[in-house]
């Protein structure tokens, strides 16, 4: 709390006269001197006071005692005055005189005194010093000031030569400064300076080169030898440095209809805008400086400003890859560093928005991001960020691009966003719960107890938000792995399934995932789209389908179209159910593609040269051995299980078209790259001699294990279904062989099918097949290098089609909660939504299956692990939460969730009269969807409902934690 | 008394199916209807009802045979009588089995079941896939007590043409009744093609007809149990204590085990909850007495071999199919006052003691031969049983509905697991009162109390 004393060193009191001066230096010892003079018995003192510029002292005062009680005491006013000249006379000659000096400075708390002895000759002058010590008021604490006399330098001005120009260019600096006493030693120059470089920074007149746009303050300090702080003395300029920014802005372009893989364009933005983002709100706007590209995409940008440059792409701007207008407002950035890296010719694109957007994410810099960016896509960090239509060779440049769409999706969202004035979060990633139900007529008030807090998203939030929609991040690859027919009770501590068991807890575990339908083919055509569209059965994908749903993917791969001779497939199929091929419909599958994603089905066991729509057949050509399990291998046997020698023939279905997500869906099997996505799973017990089929032609270069080579070439889908044989899935079917010779039939050991609720003291081989399948599958992922690329975010999933519940709760979160014939499904009509009741059967539909295990585990070294998130959750919302993490939805719009997807709590109680499904709910939160992301926090007093497959104690009140088993940090 | 409000009360349903007959003001009242249910609060009000679709020309053809009297040969018996709309399409009375004939007094041979939630039912086969999706297939599906008919417009030919029924003496009879009928002209606007001439088509249509009414009708699949709540999560479905003890006993298989056969899960064809999984079994219900039909000691209803069903007749040998009745659903079980294809119970409670003292008691059920009765019974001797009447010595007779060369076929799970007589009972006396419980939540029509009832009966 010391005050500054540096303004009292200036304060200089200097005596004319017959006295000398005694100079012993500056502060802490404020100096001051008088001199006496005596005449004719008696001597005259004159005193001198100086006082500098910025000290206020409005008196100062003397007192003289001497000898015989001599006094003479005066007070000289000096407010209107920067100096004094006192002049004391008649002192009579003696000794043992004492002279006090005081003044007190105008802010009233500042004072200064001093006293000193001296003898008075007649007609004789003495030299006599005082000291003069100041004091600061209590308030402060005292300070004492001792000293002499030192008067300090000044600088009178800088002048600056030409005072504006462009970056890299010259300033003349010239400084002019004075020392009143010329001491103690020479005048000495110190320059410092911001955004540039001085030629020197000790020369009077050097010169300053200008290295960033934007005002840069130049500073002298003048310095007279003196040390003590304060009394060199500073004075700063400005100049103004203006940037000249080069360079292009780059687009991508996806082409849809490719059969293989995405179709992309590189180009450039012509008529974007590129400017300096003076308040960073991802605007160009009037005031800052702003160039605009040309056909070419390129601009120079002239800006004073040091603010991160931006491409503001509005709608205006046309996408040189096609030559059509921007659809909506996008804005690219830059790195500061990428200006210095990249010199005269910057590249503004997705990817080095992608750089800024990490670097803020993260805490890291340019260096890092860029090397991270380039490493995550395989390419050369040279590059990342270089014009993308000039990289080289073009499978780099295919990357880039590819991936430069989906960076541009996300950034163009973000914009939108902001543009949106959206509140942050989402509504459904706000901790607690969604704080629009809070007084919301028709919710359950005791799970809708969040308030809003949200403001509208900034500019910042939004472009991160715009990678973690509904708080779900964005994957590079997903891995869905899918089980069959076992409920959490079947599986759950089963010493059947010691690995999945360690994959549940080692990894990230919803707790309360509940299937959607039974038996299969509604929950996978429900993962495919989020619903079943009245599916309650297994029967063939062109069931039912006439009129407007008959099936266009013509021929039919019936057994009279050529090389299929063998196909199980019926052309006709009546059963008056409902219709099985659903067409018209929103699925993943579609808006995967639609986004310029990819998506594979890995399916294990097919025939050779089969069609992928036709279930698989018999072929007694294609043989293997029953799998024989050591004792302590399969549930604590103790003696060998299986059969030696048993020669089992292929059997039957081992695939089956209705464990495809996509193969009830008219778009899907008609989608120009379906052929091209469905892929072979190696794995398999018959993948040996699969190649001797006496059934199907085998095609040239036939991959039994595409999984394996696109896993080494990284070639697999941004979303995967890995789909195993009805053996290895846990499903089960009848598979019997003979030991030769003995023609008595004897069964496998392994492929039994049992009750989707098996207890886990008594299991089943098959449990044990699924288990170490599923191990081996995890295994061959994780020891790829697409997953030891920790720069990639990549996810399998473990989960199962069906539970065992089949009434009392036995689903959640977008179920048909009743059994009115009247429901159907809800489709956008203009703003609104309608009921569309073209549905045959529909109230049939989406009535649940109980619990299942869904544990994801991820590559990301630091993520979470061990997270249980006991929230209810479906496969809506899992299929709601890919739809987030791939960004083929925007919360906002419930319209553009596909299907029973959109059935959030919000939106239920805003429909409900076309949705009397819901009417009359005991809990609105727990019937409807959300996306996996564990932002509701379960309240204190509620208890997890029984379902009727539930073996696990309830659950009351809210989880351990509330980290998100999606997170990958 | 009672049965002419009857007839008013029927009278006034067709009146006002009648009314419905103009499409146009049926049309108003539907809308009448929903706008009120919109304009009620949005959760509490289920607009179901109020929403569910209207009926096809051949369903509104199907509701006026169904309730047409004219249709039967006595005049005064339609579909109705037996499967009454206010019984839940059920019997009206405790009779074991009705009266019908030209006089209406020739006795029927079994039980009249319920028509609610027939919907779902697949055809007769020996090896039906069990809607369980886990259970071994066996013989299950098809109307009546033994399969015998595969549709429920085959089923409806039935009681028109039986001679203790409706007794028609054939389709012309019935193709007659229906051309005089005041909705002669709906029908054949229903049935465009159908000329009146034409008696086995006029008569199929009119099967078609009773099917579809029975299909589209929402009453006859209401789901408005206070299980139905429960099971799906909605305002007043919790269950007390006693009814969740009861649900777990239902369900579960070593104790109760009742949804092994009365399934009560998601069943065929996007069913669920129906508490029956349409399937066969051999339980050794006792034999009525009372019912004409067994007035002659040797003669037996063996349910899918016959006699009323042919194709699977013993032939002499025993036949794994002898003694097996399908299993009914429970829905709406503890309105009813006749169980079993006999009726030989007239109680729900009866019904459930059968199941829990068949075997550790089967002096209660079954008549006991060459023993003395007791002049006065021990005080702890029950008296829900069938037999009354306590005996010293002699031998029970159990399984007396069924030849011994056929007791093979009785089902040995729980809880009729063939347990020694005087062993402990799989069902105690609490469990009993539970599962009571349990299956009166599953009465359709169930209003939510405003408050959830404190004391009862079924509370603790």
């Amino acid at each position: 709390m010391k005050r500054p004393i540096g303004k009292m060193t200036m304060l200089a009191l200097a005596f004319s006269g017959y006295a000398s001066i005694a100079m012993t230096g500056c502060a802490p010892r404020a100096g001051d001197a008088s001199a006496l003079e005596s005449a004719d018995g008696t001597g005259r003192a004159t005193f001198a006071l100086q006082i500098a510029p910025g000290l206020n002292i409005n008196t100062a005062s003397y007192a003289i005692m001497g000898p015989g009680g001599f006094s003479r005491m005066g007070t000289v006013d000096v407010s209107h005055s920067a100096t004094l000249t006192l002049t004391v006379g008649g002192l009579p000659a003696g000794t043992g005189y004492h002279v006090t000096l005081s003044s007190t400075a105008i802010d009233g708390t500042t004072s200064c005194m001093g006293s000193a002895t001296f003898d008075v000759a007649a007609r004789t002058t003495s030299a006599v010093t005082v000291s003069l010590d100041c004091h600061e008021a209590p308030r402060t604490g005292t300070a004492q000031i001792n000293g002499v006399l030192n008067v300090c330098p000044v600088v009178d001005g800088i002048s600056a030569n030409p005072s504006e120009v462009l970056v890299g260019s010259s300033i003349a600096l010239t400084g002019s400064a004075h020392d009143s006493d010329a001491g103690p030693g020479p005048l000495a120059f110190q320059w410092q300076a911001t955004g540039g470089t001085l030629s020197s920074a000790t020369a009077q007149n050097p010169t300053f080169t200008c290295a960033t746009p934007g005002t840069s303050t130049v500073s002298l300090t003048v310095s007279d030898g003196d040390s003590q702080a304060g009394c060199a003395n500073t004075l700063s300029a400005q100049v103004t440095c203006t940037g000249s920014v080069s360079g292009v802005v780059t687009s991508a372009l996806f082409v849809p209809g490719s059969a293989t893989e995405p179709t992309v364009q590189g180009g450039y933005y012509q008529g974007a805008k590129v400017c300096s983002d003076v308040n960073d709100n991802g605007k160009c706007e009037p005031g800052e400086a702003a160039a605009t590209t040309n056909a070419s995409g390129q601009f120079t940008l002239f800006t004073t400003s040091a603010a991160p440059v931006i491409a503001d792409i509005g709608t205006s701007a046309v996408n040189t890859a096609n030559g059509a207008p921007n659809p909506t407002r996008n804005v690219f950035r830059t790195a500061g560093a990428q200006l210095t890296d990249q010199g005269g010719n910057v590249v503004i694109s997705p990817a080095s928005t992608e750089v800024v957007r990490q670097v803020e994410a993260n805490g890291t810099d340019y260096a890092t991001e860029k090397q991270n960016l380039a490493a995550r896509l395989g390419v050369p960090a040279a590059s990342v960020l270089a014009d993308v239509n000039a990289v080289a060779p073009a499978g780099d440049k295919t990357t880039l691009l590819r991936e430069e769409v989906v960076l541009a999706g996300r950034f163009s969202y973000a914009v939108t966003k902001l543009d949106r004035g959206d509140l942050y979060p989402d509504a459904l990633a706000v901790p607690g719960g969604d704080p629009e139900l809070t007084g919301l007529p028709g919710v359950t008030p005791a799970t809708a107890t969040t308030a809003e807090t949200r403001s509208p998203i900034t500019f910042h939030q939004a472009e991160q938000a715009a990678f973690v929609v509904e708080g779900i991040p964005r994957y590079d690859h997903i891995f869905v792995v899918m089980l069959e027919n076992k409920s959490t009770q079947a599986m759950l501590g089963s010493r059947f399934a010691p690995k999945i068991n360690a994959y549940v807890h080692a990894g990230n575990w919803a707790n309360s995932y509940f299937a959607t339908g039974n038996p299969s083919e509604p929950n996978y055509t429900a993962l495919g789209g989020a619903d079943d569209f009245g599916i309650v059965d297994d029967n063939q994908w062109n069931c039912d389908a006439t009129g407007a749903n008959a099936p266009t993917d013509l021929p039919l791969p019936t057994h009279d179209q050529p090389g299929l001779a063998s196909s199980p497939f019926a052309g006709t199929c009546i059963n008056n159910l409902a219709n099985h091929n659903i067409t018209g419909r929103p699925n993943l599958f579609n808006a995967i593609t639609a986004a310029g994603m990819t998506w594979r089905t890995y399916n294990e066991s097919m025939n050779p040269g089969q069609d992928i729509r036709t279930d698989s057949i018999a072929d007694p050509a294609v043989t293997a051995l029953d799998n024989v399990y050591a004792p302590g291998t399969i549930g604590g046997n103790t003696s060998p299980v299986g059969t030696p020698g048993l020669v089992l023939p292929l059997p039957a279905g081992l695939y089956k078209t209705k464990h495809h997500p996509g193969m009830a869906y008219q778009n899907v099997r008609s989608a120009p790259e379906f052929k091209y996505s469905n892929r072979t799973l190696g794995g398999g017990q018959w993948d040996a001699n699969l190649l001797h089929t006496s059934k199907y032609a085998v095609p040239t270069g036939y991959d039994l294990d595409q999984l394996g080579t696109d896993l080494a070439s990284g070639g697999v889908g941004a979303l995967n279904f890995v789909i195993p044989d009805q053996c290895d899935d846990m499903h089960g079917i009848g598979v019997t062989g003979t030991v030769p010779p003995s023609t008595t039939p004897v069964t496998a050991s392994d492929c039994v099918s049992i009750g989707n609720n098996q207890p886990v003291a008594t299991g089943g081989n098959i449990i044990t097949r699924g288990d170490n399948y599923v191990d081996s599958l995890v295994k061959k992922i994780q020891a790829s290098s697409l997953w030891t690329n920790h720069q990639k975010k990549v996810a399998i999933v473990l989960m199962f089609d069906e539970g065992n519940s089949t009434t009392n709760l036995n689903s959640c979160c977008g179920w048909k909660a009743g059994k009115n014939a009247a429901d159907a499904p809800l489709v956008p009509s203009g703003s609104t939504f309608v009921q569309d009741n073209s549905v045959v059967q529909y109230g049939s539909g989406n009535k649940g299956h109980g619990k299942s295990l869904f544990v994801v585990l991820n590559n990301q070294p630091t993520a979470p692990k061990g997270i249980v998130d006991d929230d209810p959750y479906s496969h809506f919302s899992f299929v709601r939460t890919l739809q987030d993490m791939f960004l083929l939805a925007d919360p906002v719009k419930d319209a553009s969730y596909m299907n029973r997807s959109k059935y959030t709590e919000k939106f239920i109680a805003q429909n409900i009269m076309n949705l009397p499904e819901y009417a009359g709910s005991a809990d609105t939160h727990y019937d409807s969807v959300r996306p996996m992301n564990h932002a509701f926090v379960i309240p204190p007093t509620y208890v997890e409902k029984a379902t009727d497959d539930d073996t696990q104690p309830l659950q009351m009140g809210p989880d351990a934690t509330q980290t998100n088993i999606w997170s990958v940090k | 008394m009672k049965r002419s409000e009857k007839r008013l009360t029927l009278r006034g349903f067709v009146l006002l199916a009648g009314l419905c007959l103009l499409p146009v003001a049926c049309g108003k009242v539907a809308d009448a209807s929903i706008s009120t249910s919109r304009a009620a609060s949005a959760v509490t009000e289920p607009p179901a009802a109020a929403r569910a679709p209207a009926l096809s020309r051949a369903a509104r053809v199907g509701q006026k045979l169904f309730f047409d009297k004219t249709l039967s040969a006595s005049g005064a018996m339609s579909c109705a009588t037996c499967h009454d709309p206010d019984h839940a399409y059920g019997p009206p009375n405790s009779l074991a089995v009705q009266r019908g004939g030209p006089h209406g007094d020739a006795p029927g041979t079994r039980a009249v079941p319920s028509l609610r939630y027939k919907e779902y039912t697949p055809p007769y086969a020996d090896l039906l896939d069990n809607p369980d999706g886990i259970s071994a297939p066996g013989p299950g599906g098809g109307f009546t007590w033994d399969g015998r008919a595969s549709s429920l417009a085959v089923q409806a030919a039935l009681p028109l043409l039986s001679p203790a029924e409706m007794a028609n003496a054939g389709p012309a009879d019935v193709v007659r009744a229906i051309a005089a009928a005041p909705y002669a002209a709906s029908f054949h606007e229903a049935f465009p093609g159908v000329a009146w001439a034409d008696t086995t088509a006029v008569f199929e249509a009119a099967l078609r007809a009773l099917e579809a009414f029975q299909r589209e009708e929402p009453t006859f699949h209401p789901y408005t149990s206070k299980f139905d709540l429960h099971a799906d999560n909605k305002i007043g479905g919790s269950f007390t204590q006693a009814e969740m003890r009861g649900f777990k006993l239902f369900v579960d298989a070593r104790r109760g085990n009742c949804a092994s056969c009365h399934f009560h899960g998601a069943g065929l064809g996007g069913s669920s909850g129906i508490f029956t999984d349409y399937s066969y079994e051999a339980i050794g219900v006792p034999r009525n007495r009372t019912l004409a039909a067994n007035d002659d000691p040797q003669s037996f209803d063996l349910g899918i071999c016959g006699p009323l069903r042919g194709d699977h007749a013993p032939r002499g040998k025993p036949s794994a199919f002898c003694g097996m009745f399908k299993t009914p659903t429970l829905r709406n079980v503890a309105t009813r006052k006749a169980f079993f294809h006999n009726g030989v119970m007239h109680s729900l409670e009866q019904a459930v003691r059968f199941y829990a003292t068949r075997d550790t008691m089967p002096e209660l059920w079954y008549p006991t031969m060459g023993g003395r009765p007791k002049a006065r019974n021990d005080r702890a001797f029950p008296t829900y049983g069938l037999v009354l009447t306590q005996y010293v010595g002699g031998r029970v007779q159990k399984y007396d509905d069924l030849p011994a060369r056929h007791h093979a076929n009785i089902d040995r799970q729980m809880p009729l697991d063939g347990r020694a007589s005087g062993a402990k009972p799989p069902l105690g006396e609490r469990e009993v009162q539970d599962l009571i419980c349990f299956l009166e939540t599953l009465s359709d029509g169930y209003r939510p109390p405003p408050a959830p009832p404190t004391t009862g009966r079924c509370v603790e």
